[in-house]
């Protein structure tokens, strides 16, 4: 049944040009009763105006379908409001046609920031009241799908902790509220038309859908990593969103709007990124790309219906939020499977961690069984060394003895060629004072006889005579002297023959381990004099000794050994190319002082340089020249005076030589 | 009589060595190296002897000491036991011609002395060299010379604990060469 044309829509622009390409005062649409027709009048800041022309109308209303003009007022061709705006903005939409024949001329004001549609349907009473009925139950289940999926994606969130679901409530909240908006049912359900809110709800429902929108398919896309200059689109598409928010704020609701309109193309973009994260094998986009199909599906039918392309029906008028509904809940599908995923990837994950345990404890074991063999191995090895260590220690410790009886065995050779020099000089003029003595002896008692033999029978005077030319030629004044020398001579050497003989006796009591009260002095003295050979024609010797040192328990022999060698270093340190031995001075002193014994040996040499002051007593440490000292000297005469409980001390400089100090106990 | 100085830091020495040799030698002794000199200047003295070990400088540094001004004067070093080394090094070097080991024996001093007085006599006339006595004489006291030195060196052998150097032992087989040579002249000279 063709239904006839009952109204003609007429359109009078006031400071206002379409930009859909309308011209002035010419027909273009066609009302037919139970039809609706939907012209677009594009946007307009200011109040659009335009003329209605209806005929032949049977007690029809006319229904304005829209809710979201800022203001609408209707009148007729006499000026009387029909529909003022006070009523349109508490909800009533519609106002009656008269019965009458003629043709009736209405004047229609509307003022919208957003896209001026118009749709309206003549129809009755009934017809209108029934299909608010109808958009009132499927916005009521509407809205139940809705907050089911937000309270079940809520508790997902709650339980898994994944932020990808609070991302997704949020969308979802806003594409809810999006679509009741488009509907009408806010200001129905929460708010009046009249509040603030009201004139820019669709800027704010809409930039902050976009916003969510936007993250959440990041997020679930992972733009970020498969495509990645479409995520740097979108968190530009975000800023702009936040300025046509910003512009609300600067009373510029239409420029916002037109940027949330322009931005709402990202929506594409978004597919494009679902089939590059399907692509590189993110199994989940697929759900993505057939929700965000079915969604722009939807906005593209209500686009369409909206530009008049499509007729405005139950379905082209439901498109959009049945689009919705079919998006968030294939979502919803994809966010329970990713569950699954989720799952697959811990076991997953669980069995690699397994497996790398087991591999773990394998590789342990093998690493046990290699550390237990080069443990037994080092031990093998350490075992060995310290065999070998022993070994060593066992040589070391008996060269160590050798070198300590050689050294010992160097000082007794040493003082035993000292010894025969000195006991030589005696011993000669001891040995060849007794030939001239003998000989002067002889010849006076050949006098002493030739007076024995004097004949008083003979002549005397002769005789006498004789015997003084005798005397005269003896010279007995001269021999007088001489055999006064030659004994002194004797008397010297065999003294000197006998101090010599006791100095002896000391260094033959060196390897006495017993100890024996002696006199310090005494010891010192037989020492110096087994030295004399080495000091006589090298060194000024003074020696000066202190009175009233008492007697202490000590080994002799090893003190003698601590002189003999600090005297002998005393003498090579003073042995200086460019001084004559009277400038070279030792100077050996011995006191009493503090209840203790001191012993000074003082050279005026060419000192110990301050580098190696602290290694002189180091065994084998030496600057002599190799066989000319063992370098234990030092360390030997520590050790000796350490056996004695005595301290071994020295100062030494390049300018005044060094003095070695000894003290030692006193023990009775 | 012969003039005979001896230098020694030990007085009994001195005068064991007067009383001994007083008779048949002019003997000087003094301890202090300044009057040897002093006494070296103001007479001919054929035979020096010098004591080896002394304060203020050895006997060898002694002799080095005259050798220039008195280069005709016979030397003899007296030592202790322990400087052989440096005597026989002193020998070698000419500065000495004999040495006498303390304690000395009173015959083999002598004959020391008398060999000593003749080789000055021979160091005197050295520039007629062609007499004939001179000849033996000269002969006589290389063939001295020679058996003096290889009798030093063997004594330090004895006298010492190292093994014997090649060096020395090159000494000796030189000097057995020399006596051979010069026995060979005297030889000659007979025939």
């Amino acid at each position: 049944m063709k239904k006839s044309i009952i109204g003609l829509l007429i359109l009078y622009f006031v400071n206002f040009l379409p930009t859909t390409g309308f011209s002035q005062n010419e027909p273009h649409f066609n009302l037919r009763i139970n039809e609706s027709i939907s012209p677009n009048l594009g946007l307009s800041e200011d109040t659009v105006k335009f003329g209605l022309t209806i005929e032949k109308c049977d007690n029809k209303f006319l229904f304005f379908r829209s809710h979201s003009y800022d203001y609408f007022s209707a009148s007729d061709s006499n000026g009387k409001v029909v529909l003022s705006n006070i009523e349109y903005q508490n909800g009533i939409q519609e106002f009656s046609l008269s019965s009458s024949a003629g043709s009736q001329n209405f004047y229609i004001k509307i003022l919208s920031s957003e896209q001026i549609l118009v749709p309206m349907i003549a129809s009755d009473g009934n017809a209108i009241s029934h299909e608010n009925k109808i958009k009132d139950s499927f916005y009521l289940f509407f809205a139940g799908i809705f907050i089911s999926i937000i309270l079940y994606n809520l508790f997902l969130y709650v339980s898994l902790g994944d932020k990808l679901y609070l991302t997704y409530v949020v969308a979802t909240i806003f594409i809810g509220l999006v679509q009741l908006h488009f509907g009408g049912k806010l200001t129905e359900w929460f708010y009046t038309r009249q509040s603030i809110f009201a004139i820019y709800d669709t800027h704010i429902l809409g930039a902050l859908s976009g916003v969510s929108t936007i993250m959440f398919a990041n997020s679930f896309l992972n733009t970020k990593r498969y495509c990645n200059w479409i995520y740097k689109i979108s968190l530009f598409s975000i800023g702009l969103y936040a300025l046509s928010l910003c512009l609300l704020l600067f009373s510029l609701p239409t420029v916002s709007y037109q940027i949330i309109n322009i931005n709402a193309s990202v929506s594409l973009l978004l597919v494009v990124a679902s089939v590059y994260s399907i692509r590189q094998g993110h199994r989940q986009a697929k759900f993505f790309l057939f929700a965000w199909s079915f969604f722009l599906l939807g906005v593209t039918v209500f686009a369409l219906k909206d530009f008049g392309i499509l007729p405005f029906n139950a379905f082209t008028n439901f498109a959009l939020p049945v689009g919705s509904v079919v998006e968030i809940l294939l979502l919803s599908f994809a966010l329970a499977d990713r569950i699954n995923v989720l799952k697959q990837e811990k076991e997953l994950s669980q069995q690699q961690a397994f497996a790398a345990m087991k591999e773990n404890e394998r590789l342990v074991t093998e690493q046990n069984i290699q550390l237990e063999k080069k443990v037994h191995e080092r031990t093998a090895d350490l075992e060995n060394r310290n065999t070998e260590l022993h070994t060593a220690m066992n040589d070391l410790r008996m060269t160590q003895q050798q070198l300590v009886e050689s050294e010992k065995l160097a000082s007794i050779g040493q003082m035993t060629a000292g010894i025969a020099h000195e006991i030589n000089n005696p011993i000669n003029f001891v040995q060849s004072n007794v030939g001239p003595l003998k000989r002067d002896i002889d010849e006076i008692l050949e006098l002493l006889s030739q007076l024995a033999d004097i004949d008083e029978n003979k002549d005397l005077l002769e005789q006498i005579n004789h015997l003084k030319s005798q005397y005269v030629k003896l010279d007995v004044e001269y021999l007088k002297k001489e055999i006064q020398q030659l004994l002194n001579g004797i008397e010297d050497g065999s003294k000197r023959t006998a101090e010599i003989v006791k100095g002896l006796r000391v260094f033959s009591r060196m390897d006495r381990s017993e100890l024996i009260s002696a006199d310090i002095n005494e010891c010192l003295n037989s020492t110096l004099v087994v030295m004399k050979n080495m000091t006589k024609a090298e060194v000024t010797l003074n020696v000066e000794l202190g009175e009233n040192i008492p007697k202490t328990f000590c080994y002799p022999g090893k003190l003698s050994q601590v002189f003999m060698n600090l005297v002998t270093n005393a003498v090579q340190a003073t042995r200086l190319p460019d001084r004559q031995p009277i400038d070279r001075v030792i100077n050996v002193r011995s006191y009493f002082k503090d209840n203790k014994i001191c012993v000074e040996i003082q050279d005026n040499g060419k000192g110990i340089p301050t580098e190696i002051q602290d290694k002189i007593f180091e065994p084998f440490f030496t600057t002599k020249d190799v066989g000319e000292g063992t370098g234990l000297g030092l360390g030997i005469v520590a050790g000796i005076i350490g056996e004695h409980n005595g301290h071994l001390s020295f100062t030494s400089s390049a300018a005044e030589g060094t003095t070695f100090l000894i003290t030692l106990p006193i023990v009775n | 009589m012969i003039k005979v100085l001896y230098l020694d830091d030990e007085e009994n020495n001195l005068i064991a060595f007067k009383a001994l040799f007083r008779r048949e030698f002019d003997v000087f002794t003094t301890t202090s190296p300044q009057e040897a000199v002093a006494y070296l200047n103001a007479n001919e003295v054929p035979i020096i002897l010098s004591d080896q070990k002394m304060p203020e400088l050895s006997g060898v540094e002694f002799f080095e000491l005259t050798l220039n001004d008195f280069p005709n004067a016979v030397r003899i070093l007296v030592t202790g036991y322990a400087d052989i080394e440096a005597v026989i090094d002193a020998i070698n070097r000419g500065q000495v011609y004999r040495y006498v080991a303390k304690p000395w024996n009173e015959n083999d001093l002598r004959v020391c002395l008398l060999n000593a007085a003749e080789r000055y006599e021979m160091n005197i006339h050295s520039g007629d060299s062609d007499s004939k006595t001179n000849k033996w004489k000269l002969a006589k006291s290389r063939i001295q010379d020679a058996i003096h030195k290889v009798k030093a060196v063997v004594s330090s052998w004895k006298g010492s604990s190292q093994p014997i150097a090649a060096d020395s032992l090159n000494e000796v087989v030189n000097e057995l060469n020399a006596l051979e040579e010069s026995v060979n002249e005297v030889f000659e000279e007979v025939r």
